[in-house]
Order: structure tokens, then C-alpha cells, then sequence
């Protein structure tokens, strides 16, 4: 993926004293900082990706970068989020050109994927599946179970009934079972050997 | 509730890139300093995932849908586990949209949990009772033919073999290797018993096995593992590997499994090399065994 990688001005990179900076710049115990540090760049990936950028942890590197370039050169930064916002958002229209060429060939690519390769991913698949579905404490696989059966009307009022009986709206219901989602969507590409990258 | 309904049809269309450059910037300052919306963004992409693999997206919304994320490999996982997910239950929606047969979605996971949702307690627990009774069953029978039969042993049955081709020989793990690793060499002759052994360690993500080829006759190989016995392994590409240089300078074929595709057991390896015509012909057949620890 890294050659995939639009071409970035990388003439600076950041040493330990920088990373320190910003560490102290996010929050004064350093454990909470590399809470936020995780945080923060979960969020670069995601909005990278939501922007359609292909080489999204990549982004989000050189976004932390760069803010770490300002705040190790003295820059007094009151809002950090919405700094690292800004920076991406510069970043994001700065490499967009590139970002919609590498699309284009991806796209001619994409059409000879053999078919062969998916069919053994997905047995795969259903083995981690069912492995990292067993592996999720019996509460929370209930619940994502009974969440999922059924299909439409069914299944929405099954919802409304499983909120009902854990006494929480439907809203935070959804967010529960995001968690236990996300959970067992982390375990599976675990499983199969695929990055897993933080979703905070 | 009407709030929220209104907050989620707005992320739906930014996820599908339908909003304004201005809207979009305003969402994106909010996720990134608001930790709870960020994370009903996460829930809506969630939602709109399942809503496509449902079908239940209209055409348009498909197309852009298709637009925004078919190119990433990220999105194409995304989208596997949510088929896997929302056919969890349903069996009647075993065949996917494509057309494509699904692979079998009930596992003793999904159809054990319907056994325990019955109410009767007698119901509810034969099942698992026959299942004590098979296992206990099988396993005396292992013991047995251990016990009265050493020359059934998969070392016995190794040492009784052909010998494996000269080009690729198998050897026993190098000490150093990190663990769940398997080193396939040529040009050794050892009694396979105990050497051709890949130990996984019960917190391994993967296991690797190695082939050093002697000589490099094909552009490409393919690769086969089975448990004796019983399934085959689903490997990656469908076991076609290419062959790649070592820090030796040799040439070897390396395979990555996930370490929960292979159980403690028996296992057997066919090797073969893809010709031009894209036939397969066998090179050589190995045993090992897959120890848990």
C-alpha cells in the first residue's frame, strides 16, 4: 500500500523530543496523552477514509507529523482536535489530485480480481467468524445474536423488544452492540492476519 | 428520537459524499471534538454497511455507495464480516445477492444457540449430553488404538513412506525460528516423526509454514493442507504462492495461516507447481503435526 501512496513532502520527521511535546501538548499524565494519541489518530484514519482516501493510516501519520513539526517549532496551538482537523483537511486537498489518479487505476485493476481468492477468504472468514463468536462472553453474544435474527419488520421490532428488556432506549442499544461489533469485526481480521487498526 | 433519526440521515448522506462541502465541514468539526457523535457516525456506518449488504439501499444511494468504498480492501473486509453477521441467523438468506451460493452460515455456534433459547430444560440439555457421550466415546477409542496399535502412529506411518522428492525434502524445525513456524528444506533425510511438528502457542495469531525449493521450476505453486482425515484448510489465494528469496539467497515458498484455522492434529501438505497451462503437478506430500501449547 505504501507505494500507493500519494507523494508527500516528508522533510521532516519526528524525533523524541517532538513526540514528547506533543504528548505534554494532549494532556499533562502521560498515559491519558497516549490515550488521546490513539484516539486522535483512530479519528484521522476515519476521516480519511470517509473522505474516500485510499492510503488512510498513511494520512493520518503525516497529519500527526506535521502538527508535531508546529508544536515542536514553539507554535501556541488553544484547540489541539481541531488543529489536527485542520491539518488534515490541508493534507486531504493537497494530495486529492493524486488521490483520484490512484482511484482510476485501482479501479482498472480492481476488474481482474480473481473470483478464486474471495471464495477461499470467505470460508476462512466463516471459520474466525465462528472462532471470535465464541470467544465473546455469553452476554454479548446473545445479544448481537438475537440483534441480527430476522430480517426486516421482524427484525426491527426483535430490536425494540431487546431494548425493552435491557431497559435502554433504542439509540443506546445500537451503540452497545456497535462496541460488541467492533469487537468481533477486530477479532476476525485478527484472525485472518489482516491490520486491525483502533476505532475509538 | 426524531432528533436522532434526522442527525442519522445527514451522516448517511456524508458517508455517501452527497453533502455540501460546507455540511461536510461542519460534521467533521463536530466528530472530531465530540466523542459521542463520533461515535454515532461509527454506528450509522455500521447501519449503512448492513443496509447495503441487505439490499435495502435504493439505486442511487447503491451507486454511491459502490463509488465511495468498493476500492478499499478495508471496505471489501467490511463488507465480508457484515454479510457473515447478518446471516448469523437467517439461514433462509443463505444465498447472497449475487446470486452466489453462501457457504454454510450454520455453525455450531449459531445452531447451538437456538438450543439453548428452548425452555424445556430436558431439550435443552440432550443435545449436549449425546455430544459428552460422542466425544467421551471418541476419545476412548483413541486411547485404544493408541494403547494396542503403536504402528498406526503417524510417525510409523512416515518412517514407511516414500521418500519425498529430492528438490524439496522436509526437515525439522531450525532452533532460533520464531515460534509456529515450519521449515520445509530439501536435502535432508530425517525420520519425520517427531521433526515436521509446528507448534503454535495457544496466544499465536498466525502460523507460517516455510519450503525452501531446491529448484525453482515454476512461476507460480499451489499448496494444499489437509487434516487427515478430515477438511481442508482454507488458505489464502487458494494456496497459490509465488516463490520468494530468503536472506540465504534460497528459494522458498512461504504460507501464512491464521493459527485458529488449524487445530491440534494430524495434517498433510501436497505440493504442487502450476504450469503454463495452468495444471497443477505434484511436487511432493508431506505429514505434520499441528501441536497446541
Amino acid at each position: 500500500m505504501t507505494n500507493d501512496t500519494p507523494h508527500l513532502k516528508k522533510d521532516w520527521v519526528p524525533n523524541k523530543e517532538s513526540f514528547d511535546s506533543l504528548l505534554a501538548c494532549l494532556d499533562e499524565d502521560r498515559e491519558r496523552a497516549a490515550e488521546l494519541y490513539v484516539t486522535i489518530r483512530a479519528r484521522l484514519v476515519k476521516y480519511f477514509e470517509w473522505r474516500g482516501c485510499l492510503t488512510q493510516d498513511e494520512l493520518a501519520d503525516e497529519t500527526i507529523n506535521r502538527v508535531t513539526r508546529k508544536i515542536s517549532e514553539g507554535e501556541s496551538i488553544q484547540n489541539l482536535q481541531s488543529y489536527f482537523y485542520g491539518v488534515a483537511r490541508m493534507l486531504f486537498m493537497e494530495t486529492l489530485k493524486e488521490q483520484e489518479k490512484q482511484r482510476q487505476a485501482l479501479d482498472h485493476l480492481s476488474l481482474s480480481v480473481p473470483f478464486v481468492e474471495e471464495r477461499t477468504e470467505t470460508e476462512a472468514r466463516i471459520v474466525c467468524f465462528d472462532s471470535c463468536l465464541g470467544s465473546l462472553p455469553e452476554e454479548n453474544r446473545r445479544l448481537i445474536l438475537e440483534y441480527f435474527e430476522g430480517q426486516g419488520r421482524a427484525r426491527i421490532e426483535r430490536r425494540k423488544a431487546l431494548g425493552e428488556g435491557l431497559k435502554v432506549s433504542l439509540n443506546a442499544l445500537r451503540i452497545i452492540v456497535h462496541r460488541i461489533r467492533n469487537e468481533l469485526e477486530q477479532c476476525v481480521e485478527k484472525c485472518m492476519g489482516h491490520p486491525v487498526g483502533e476505532m475509538k | 428520537m426524531d432528533q436522532n433519526l434526522d442527525k442519522d440521515r445527514v451522516v448517511v448522506r456524508y458517508l455517501l459524499g452527497e453533502l455540501s462541502d460546507e455540511e461536510q465541514v461542519r460534521l467533521e468539526e463536530k466528530y472530531f471534538g465530540d466523542d459521542e457523535f463520533f461515535e454515532q457516525v461509527l454506528v450509522v456506518e455500521d447501519e449503512l454497511i448492513d443496509a447495503y449488504v441487505g439490499g435495502e439501499l435504493s439505486a442511487r444511494e447503491r451507486e454511491l455507495f459502490e463509488k465511495r468504498f468498493s476500492l478499499s480492501e478495508k471496505h471489501h473486509q467490511r463488507l465480508a464480516f457484515a454479510r457473515l453477521l447478518n446471516k448469523s441467523q437467517t439461514p433462509a438468506t443463505a444465498a447472497d445477492r449475487t446470486g452466489t451460493p453462501a457457504p454454510e452460515p450454520v455453525s455450531w455456534w449459531r445452531s447451538g444457540f437456538g438450543f439453548l433459547r428452548a425452555q424445556n430444560p430436558i431439550i435443552q440439555f440432550a443435545p449436549l449430553a449425546l455430544l459428552l457421550l460422542i466425544a467421551l466415546a471418541l476419545f476412548s477409542l483413541v486411547r485404544w488404538r493408541q494403547q494396542s496399535g503403536p504402528s498406526q502412529s503417524l510417525a510409523q506411518q512416515q518412517e514407511n513412506r516414500e521418500p519425498p522428492p529430492a528438490n524439496v525434502r522436509p526437515k525439522q524445525n531450525s532452533q532460533g525460528r520464531p515460534p509456529a513456524t515450519l521449515l520445509l528444506v530439501p536435502g535432508s533425510v530425517r525420520s519425520v516423526g517427531t521433526a515436521n511438528t509446528l507448534s503454535i502457542p495457544t496466544d499465536a495469531e498466525q502460523a507460517t509454514v516455510q519450503i525452501i525449493l531446491e529448484e525453482d521450476s515454476y512461476k507460480l505453486y499451489r499448496a494444499e493442507i489437509k487434516r487427515v482425515g478430515g477438511h481442508a484448510v482454507p488458505l489464502l489465494k487458494d494456496g497459490l504462492v509465488e516463490s520468494q528469496a530468503t536472506d540465504a539467497g534460497e528459494r522458498a515458498l512461504v504460507l501464512k495461516i491464521p493459527a485458529q484455522l488449524l487445530a491440534a492434529g494430524d495434517y498433510q501438505l501436497r505440493l504442487g507447481g502450476v504450469t503454463a497451462g495452468q495444471k497443477t503437478e505434484t511436487i511432493a506430500d508431506y505429514n505434520f503435526r499441528v501441536v497446541k501449547k
